[in-house]
């Protein structure tokens, strides 16, 4: 009676720790190999200009049962940008637009956080923070669209999410070149954290 | 992109304005030290602004003015502070005393404070930098910061040092050497650090031709704090924060340092040397910045 009853805990305990829905106010960590942060500008009107920033770092507390406790942080490294042109790229990370060497740092953290269901049955996280860029910090609301929560490759707790945004870039003191180079920026960042 | 618009508003009007302003103040004073200050101070930061002006309109801009958001906009202070220490230098011997140690003060201040907060000197409060820094350590900071602030009061020193020696020549040649500054920083990469470079320059050549024209005794050491924090302000700002090389940043100080400063001012030969070894320096690093730029196509 007393080993069935031990096997009973242990095998409860088994099924918890290997359950793939996240719980209450999990910890994640940013996944940069699944993590992408991308952008698109105008070039004087004639095409958009796609790049990317090749390193981003973060963390984010998800409580799917009270969102409102939800935390998300994220950090570019401002000096990783890459449009496929290197000339460009050391433009674009110079005084003329980034100054990374002065602002070496993207960030964004969430400030309020609250969710709803879109039309589809996803759920969004709506998520208001300070967003720094080129030393300027403003608050914008974000929508983070929870693609999937489930197991990874290795067993783990994973959540992905999908987020898309305009932003003016002389709201953030890069007024160089506009409008040859567009001032609105189209942002995409996709992410995917691994459950601590 | 040099534009029309930033040649009018970041040459011609600081140019125009340096004119105006110096033979105003020199009508009202007839003081040629006041005058050339007045001129550089106000030309140079109406430049500034005006460039601002052209991304953002004129109201955002004199908004930006008022909230330092980027090292560049802590050249409005430097410049400013630069005038107090010439200023109090003709108030006898404890004037000049207070003036060298306040040179001092600004040209240590100078570097700290357009590289506080970057990779070199992050701030203690800011974020976390996760990914690889180039942060100094406290000897690094001190052999950069003490050596900027060791070449700018030798280059103070020396242009107080040349106060009655050709004037006129000497404005002309600081201009040249700015207009070269601005030409070399564009050339590097950098069309923000250049079209500064290019403020000074207008406003250089203007408070020049004013000066001729009133046949002011006064040439550019009379405004030395506010030209020097201006010029090496940029230099600092473009070799940190862009990709001017330090050899390029030397000769560039060398050259502002042989057009404006003491140079053998008793012998004969001094007006002649001087040109020539300026437009040597210049020609050299104009050369270097051309190839590199070229190689770069």
């Amino acid at each position: 009676m007393k080993a069935l009853f031990l096997h009973s805990i242990v095998l409860v305990c088994l099924i918890l720790a290997s359950s793939p829905i996240a719980h209450a106010a999990d910890n994640y960590k940013l996944d940069p190999a699944h993590t992408s942060v991308i952008f698109g500008v105008s070039h004087m009107g004639f095409s958009y200009t796609y790049g990317r920033f090749n390193e981003v770092a973060g963390n984010y507390i998800l409580d799917q049962e009270n969102p409102a406790n939800s935390q998300f942080q994220l950090t570019i490294n401002a000096g990783s940008i890459d449009t496929g042109n290197e000339k460009r790229d050391e433009h674009l990370r110079g005084p003329d637009f980034f100054n990374v060497k002065q602002f070496p740092l993207i960030t964004f953290q969430s400030k309020q956080v609250s969710a709803s269901k879109n039309e589809a049955g996803e759920t969004v996280y709506e998520v208001t923070g300070d967003l720094t860029i080129h030393g300027v910090t403003r608050s914008v609301p974000i929508s983070l669209r929870l693609l999937k929560t489930g197991e990874g490759m290795q067993g783990e707790t994973r959540t992905g999410f999908l987020c898309e945004k305009h932003l003016m870039r002389t709201e953030y003191g890069m007024t160089n070149m506009v409008p040859a180079v567009g001032d609105e920026i189209a942002v995409t960042i996709s992410f995917e954290g691994v459950k601590e | 992109m040099i534009t029309l618009s930033g040649i009018l508003w970041g040459g011609v009007l600081p140019g125009v304005l340096a004119i105006g302003t110096l033979m105003s103040v020199w009508k009202l004073t007839h003081n040629a030290a006041s005058s050339w200050r007045t001129a550089v101070v106000a030309s140079f930061l109406v430049g500034m602004w005006a460039l601002d002006a052209i991304g953002v309109g004129v109201l955002a801009a004199i908004a930006k003015a008022l909230r330092i958001q980027e090292a560049k906009d802590f050249l409005t202070l430097l410049v400013i502070l630069g005038v107090f220490p010439d200023a109090l230098a003709s108030y006898g011997k404890q004037g000049r005393i207070i003036a060298w140690l306040l040179r001092i003060g600004l040209c240590l201040f100078l570097p700290w404070r357009l590289l506080a907060g970057s990779i070199y000197l992050p701030k203690a409060t800011a974020v976390p930098n996760p990914f690889n820094t180039s942060a100094w350590s406290t000897a690094e900071a001190i052999y950069w910061l003490g050596g900027i602030a060791i070449v700018l009061i030798g280059l103070w020193a020396i242009f107080i040092a040349a106060r009655d020696h050709a004037p006129r020549l000497r404005s002309a040649l600081t201009a040249m050497v700015a207009f070269a500054a601005a030409v070399t920083l564009t050339l590097s990469g950098s069309i923000t650090y250049g079209q500064l470079m290019g403020v000074l320059t207008a406003t250089l050549a203007g408070s020049t031709i004013a000066s001729a024209f009133g046949k002011l005794e006064r040439g550019p050491d009379a405004a030395a704090g506010p030209i020097l924090m201006a010029f090496a302000g940029v230099l600092v700002l473009a070799h940190f924060f862009a990709e001017l090389k330090l050899l390029y940043a030397a000769l560039l100080a060398l050259a502002l340092g042989v057009a404006g400063g003491w140079f053998f001012a008793e012998q004969k030969w001094s007006v002649i040397l001087r040109s020539a070894v300026c437009m040597i320096l210049l020609g050299a690093v104009l050369t270097l910045a051309w190839i590199d730029f070229a190689a770069a196509q």
